[in-house]
């Protein structure tokens, strides 16, 4: 669409960069859920 | 006679089930999905081939619903994240959404629950996947469309 690099090799690394970004928002959602009801406070969930 | 056709139902409903891509599946082995599909990285962009209960090759037709699940939930997860702090900054006008009513945003599923709202974004998230979702995915199921997908079609 609008950021999607022309070219095999810069689209794959943008595909990399989504899967990476997926992964470690899927460990930071369970990290956010848990902090927040093991601490009951908000943003930096500390 | 009619076990035997009632057999040949089940039979054939069966075999409709089943991947088909047992063509497909023979090429495939020969060269490992990491050489196939970007991804096999860890978090500083060294080769990470992370398989360890070799999964990819165990279900080896299911690859494609693999990788769109994986593509989904981390799509999911983004969203998810990004919604779940900036609660904590701004909300949506109205009373019931305000910061005196739900103070940390792990408590507004259960508020929510009592005052309504999320029923109806269980709707429109439930209309959404029926309408988007499951032909997506089934059209990545019979290969007409890569796992993911563009994202202008989600």
């Amino acid at each position: 669409m609008w950021f999607a690099p022309s070219g095999k090799e810069a689209f794959d690394k943008k595909r990399e960069s989504e899967l990476m970004n997926g992964r470690l928002a899927m460990c930071a959602v369970g990290g956010i859920a848990t902090q927040s009801i093991a601490t009951g406070h908000g943003f930096p969930f500390v | 006679m009619k076990s035997v056709a009632i057999l040949t139902a089940l039979a054939g409903s069966a075999a409709a089930f089943a991947p088909a891509s047992t063509g497909k599946a023979s090429t495939a082995i020969m060269a490992s999905v990491f050489d196939n599909y970007v991804g096999a990285v860890d978090f500083r962009g060294a080769e990470m081939k992370f398989d360890p209960l070799k999964l990819s090759e165990t279900y080896e037709p299911f690859q494609g619903w693999f990788r769109e699940c994986e593509l989904r939930h981390g799509r999911t997860a983004m969203l998810a994240v990004t919604g779940f702090i900036a609660t904590d900054f701004v909300r949506i006008p109205g009373e019931m959404y305000s910061f005196a009513a739900i103070p940390n945003t792990i408590d507004a599923h259960d508020a929510l629950l009592k005052t309504g709202p999320m029923y109806q974004l269980a709707l429109w998230i439930g209309l959404f996947d029926i309408l988007v979702t499951a032909p997506a995915c089934q059209a990545m199921g019979e290969g007409e469309r890569e796992a993911g997908g563009k994202f202008e079609s989600l």
